[in-house]
């Protein structure tokens, strides 16, 4: 008998990064202390109204045209009912049969294998608050709620863990580079539902099972693999898959039911009374389009085929748009393509990472870089003490050029006065000079280091070899 | 239609609402006498009338995205029943 | 002198020329609500913050400021938010509830000077049409306290009939402000939908719901109903553009008075009828036209009200959960438990019907038979009073079928109650203005209320209409 197909849809829930939440002004930001950003109308209090968030809509729309959705020109705001401690209304407010953008692909790229993977819509709607456990009691923090959140709802196009989550670090990018949202797992501002259901080729497919409120793109993987497991194992033993939602647990990679609840599905959804629908034109939504940078795999593309970096160092530079960002201005600087990748890829993914847990911080400009590499080309400085200059012009608006002569870090090029540093060296050394002159080349190396001890590093390491050398063989 | 106590049972529990035996034969007649009534709404043709969702006919009503002056935090956690020092507090809830 | 008895507009005149304090109306107003404390129509006086609210408007006053509401003792309906000052939409849900914030009406009335006197009682989150569903005590007729107040917004009404206000803020979702007005004979304005901001209005039915003034004549009621409409950055739903396209009519002539056959049914309480048609003689007299006109639509109004505001209710009162603001039951075991149990011990039997139906007609099954046809029918009933009213000044009718009936009368079948709104409730289906002003008594000398109906915020139209009634009709 043919092995099981997995079939995979997800719904992806993406925090957008306004500054303020979806229908109050209390502000959107993570890690404040609880209940520090609610207000009235975000806690549910009894008489308060929603008043829609405009960059919300334009961030929605904005994510709909990097995907090539269809930007819907009517949409309407629908109330989801159900009760949950984190949802202090008891709905929540949510788009239901007039999202804001229909349909679109992601193209994802696995073991070297392009696929499309279609969407179903993206909506917005409000993101509910946390529940803290604790010994017998539940603390509820409303920061969270009325946060604005896409869903992004996938068709069933995926088969496999890789696939998933080939789509989730795609999609993530796409959203970042779009400016729309941060797409940080470890703040739960992207969490993914997987829908999987197993069949045999050419059959029908099997019944769905919906596990919910995946925060890592590692635990996604690890559910969709521990769901196939148990699926396969319950099919295998002649059992009936039940339709149902799951949860996973991350410390025993186990998923498991959670308790059903009989009308869980009946959402009882009809319009948003408090709010007015809202009607885009052409224009709005080309003005919208307009705002559009380019995305991370038109990038990758481009560098490889217009700049000639690998594969492997295109998609590195791209992983986020910062270091894209940099790396184009760099390169319009005038920087080296290559040598710009490569001082990106050691010297800056170091210090930025340090910084910033999730993402990159980016701490100069493409000027600053482009100058920053030429002076290293000239040899004004060398690799070394260019941390020195990193360092220095890092988070401000100070050229290369001025850090290099504020720090005192400026080469000496001026081959007289080098061999007359490299004759005294010589000559109060004589044993290392009489092994060299025995065929010993690897004392050179003693003599550069002397001679950088001696002026701090400051001597063009070029220079100093050639002259060494010379003095060594006269 | 015939309200059933299926319906009634079943709608009590969307509500979060306990009924007695006795209150659920009331609200089965209550139910029906209302739903007497709309019976008037089957004379039309639907098909032919677009939905009133709102009597309005404004869109687009947005507001920038700036932020407002926080809300003190202790006006509205004094009108919890049971609270932490910054929390709402529930008994411990099972997913 | 009861100077509780003087108009808004005569006290605010002799405050003006320093023949009285507003210290002094304020007190008279609280030791009058102490003395008709019977009737029920509080829930909460506002004692030390009105005395408070009173000397600073005397102040003001003193230093030349002038309003038309300054200083002046107004009641407001126990579901409109007074910050710092208990809300309970007379409900032991919110029993205990202190607003965090004001409403947008109240935040008008403050900044206007007005000086709030407490907090009127009513049906329980506005649900019913006595005033008997109060959580607390029911709210008497201030004409014969042996009858119902009428409701929801009856504490408001009785307040002011009873000179324990002079105005007062109510809420009218299907005709809770129209109503209690007849049943007392007061004035009462429900404004166009979208007129008057609804933030810090506890939501019943939110498209239907709306703020407005009760008042003992026509022209306090166009006072205090220029102080609170206006445009809220706050509402969605409020509306940004000209709030008068209404007409001051200075003379009946020329006019046309709509008549809709439907609105006059053969089984219509006979002083009713005839108490409104000497009404329309009037106006008649004067030199307006009477037309004939039609609401085809009219009985599918009821059905349509009951659905929609019902499935609104369901969802708006499902934020009161036992884990916010307001009581929660003892000895809960869970989060359900919790649920369960606050809802079905704090929410009254009215209230929970509501609730039911609502979370029936929206249920997977029945959505689209009831609440989605409810909503197609309101495109019929909207499309028809504008029909009628393009042909026309206003719509006259009666407010409700009947006066003031005996309190408890209908407690044995709710939904027969629901009879009495058959006349109110087409109006908050399409949004529309309406005004009630008394036009007359039956037999026992209860109060009879006429209707006037306009188009989208023509509210003076209706005001004028119905001045040039109260000063010349010969009630």
């Amino acid at each position: 008998m043919s092995e099981y197909i997995p079939t995979i849809g997800l719904e992806v829930h993406c925090e957008l990064k306004t500054e303020t939440k979806l229908f109050c002004s209390c502000r959107n930001s993570f890690g404040a202390a609880p209940n520090t950003n609610t207000c009235p109308v975000c806690a549910g209090h009894p008489g308060v109204l929603p008043v829609l968030n405009r960059k919300a809509v334009e961030y929605t729309v904005k994510a709909g045209c990097a995907i090539g959705c269809r930007i819907s020109r009517y949409s309407k705001w629908d109330r989801k009912n159900y009760f949950y401690p984190d949802l202090p209304k008891a709905w929540q407010t949510s788009q239901y049969d007039l999202p804001l953008c229909i349909g679109g692909e992601v193209r994802i790229t696995v073991n070297g294998e392009e696929k499309t993977v279609r969407l179903n819509r993206i909506h917005l709607e409000e993101d509910a608050g946390k529940l803290v456990h604790g010994g017998g009691s539940t603390a509820v923090d409303y920061n969270r709620c009325g946060v604005p959140l896409m869903e992004c709802v996938t068709e069933p196009d995926m088969h496999s863990a890789d696939e998933a989550v080939a789509f989730l670090e795609e999609l993530a990018s796409i959203f970042r580079y779009a400016g729309v949202s941060d797409c940080r797992m470890q703040e739960g501002s992207i969490r993914a539902d997987v829908n999987l259901s197993l069949s045999r080729p050419g059959e029908p497919l099997g019944t769905r099972t919906e596990t919910k409120n995946l925060n890592s793109f590692r635990s996604v993987r690890r559910a969709i693999e521990a769901e196939i497991r148990r699926q396969t194992e319950v099919l295998e033993s002649g059992g009936k898959v039940v339709q149902e939602t799951r949860r996973f647990d991350d410390a025993t990679g186990e998923g498991y039911g959670m308790r059903s609840k009989e009308d869980a599905q009946d959402y009882r959804y009809f319009p948003e009374p408090d709010l007015m629908p809202v009607v885009l034109s052409d224009e709005d939504v080309e003005r919208i389009r307009a705002t559009l940078p380019e995305l991370a795999r038109d990038r990758r593309n481009r560098y490889v085929s217009d700049l000639g970096l690998s594969d492997y160092d295109a998609s590195l530079i791209t992983a986020d748009p910062a270091t894209a960002e940099l790396f184009d201005d760099a390169v319009t600087a005038g920087a080296n393509a290559k040598k710009a990748a490569n001082y990106i890829m050691s010297e800056i993914m170091r210090k930025g990472k340090t910084a910033g847990e999730d993402g990159i911080v980016v701490g100069i400009t493409g000027m600053q870089l482009a100058d920053l590499l030429a002076l290293v080309e000239k040899g004004e400085i060398n690799l070394v003490s260019s941390r020195d200059v990193l360092d220095k012009i890092w988070l401000t608006d100070m050229t290369a050029s001025a850090a290099v002569d504020a720090l005192g870090l400026r080469q000496n090029n001026d081959a007289g006065e080098i061999e007359k540093l490299v004759r005294d060296i010589v000559a109060a050394n004589p044993g290392p000079a009489d092994d060299y002159r025995k065929g010993n080349e690897k004392v050179l190396s003693f003599f550069v280091g002397q001679l950088m001890k001696a002026t701090k590093g400051k001597t063009n390491p070029k220079i100093a070899g050639e002259l060494i050398r010379k003095v060594l063989s006269e | 239609m015939e309200v059933t106590r299926e319906i009634i049972r079943h709608t009590a529990k969307l509500s979060r609402i306990n009924f007695t035996e006795d209150e659920e034969k009331a609200m089965e007649k209550h139910f029906a006498s209302v739903l007497r009534w709309t019976e008037k709404l089957n004379e039309f043709d639907a098909d032919s009338v677009p939905a009133t969702a709102h009597i309005l006919d404004a869109v687009n009503v947005l507001r920038d995205d700036v932020p407002g002056v926080p809300f003190d935090r202790e006006k509205l956690l004094s009108c919890a029943p049971e609270r932490s020092e910054d929390s709402y507090i529930v008994p411990r809830v099972v997913e | 002198m009861d100077i509780t008895k003087m108009t808004l507009g005569a006290l605010v005149e002799a405050m003006d020329k320093g023949e009285i304090s507003s210290v002094e109306a304020t007190k008279a107003t609280l030791e009058k609500a102490e003395k008709e404390k019977d009737l029920g129509a509080y829930v909460t006086l506002c004692g030390e913050k009105a005395l408070e609210a009173a000397a600073a408007a005397d102040k003001a006053r003193g230093e030349g400021r002038r309003g038309a509401l300054l200083g002046v003792p107004i009641a407001v309906k126990d579901n409109i938010c007074t910050e710092g000052v208990r809300t309970t939409c007379a409900s032991r849900f919110l029993e205990n509830y202190v607003p965090p914030y004001d409403a947008f009406v109240v935040k008008k009335l403050k900044s206007a000077g007005a000086v709030i006197v407490g907090k009127t009682n009513m049906d329980e989150f506005a649900m019913g049409s006595g005033s008997e569903y109060s959580a607390f005590y029911p709210v008497k007729n201030a004409v014969d306290p042996s009858r119902v107040a009428g409701g929801s917004s009856g504490g408001s009404a009785v307040a002011v009939a009873s000179y324990q206000a002079y105005a007062s803020l109510g809420s009218d979702t299907g005709g809770s402000i129209r109503q209690p007005a007849a049943f007392n004979g007061v004035v009462g304005l429900k404004p166009t939908y979208s007129a008057v901001s609804r933030n810090g209005l506890i939501a019943f039915a939110s498209s239907l719901d709306q703020i407005g003034p009760f008042a003992r004549t026509v022209g306090d009621c166009r006072t205090v109903y220029d102080a609170i409409k206006g445009h809220d950055a706050g509402d969605s739903t409020s509306y940004a553009g000209d709030l008068d396209k209404g007409e001051k009519i200075t003379s009946l002539k020329g006019r046309r008075i709509g008549v809709a056959k439907e609105f006059f049914p053969p089984e219509l309480n006979g002083e009713v009828r005839a108490a409104v048609e000497k009404a329309l003689a009037f106006y008649e007299k004067e030199g307006a036209e009477i037309v004939e006109t039609s609401i085809g639509s009219f009985d599918m109004a009821l059905a349509c009200y009951y659905i929609l505001s019902s499935a609104e209710a369901s969802s708006n009162l499902s934020r009161y959960d036992g884990v916010k603001y307001g009581r929660r039951a003892e000895g809960c075991a869970g989060i359900d438990d919790i649920y369960y149990k606050s809802r079905t011990e704090f929410f009254g039997s009215e209230v929970k019907r509501r609730i039911m139906l609502g979370n029936f007609v929206l249920s997977s099954g029945y959505y689209d038979a009831f609440y989605l046809r409810a909503s197609k029918a309101r495109t019929l009933i909207k499309r028809d009073f504008e029909t009628a009213l393009s042909g026309c000044d206003a719509l006259v009718c009666p407010t409700a079928p009947t006066t003031a009936y005996k309190r408890g009368s209908n407690a044995d079948d709710p939904a027969a109650a629901y009879l009495g709104d058959i006349f109110t409730v087409p109006v908050n289906i399409a949004g529309l203005p309406a005004l009630s002003v008394k036009c007359g008594e039956d037999k026992d000398g209860m109060p009879v209320g006429m209707q006037l109906i306009g188009s989208p915020y023509c509210e003076e139209t209706l005001l004028s209409l119905a001045e040039a009634y109260e000063k010349g009709g010969a009630i």
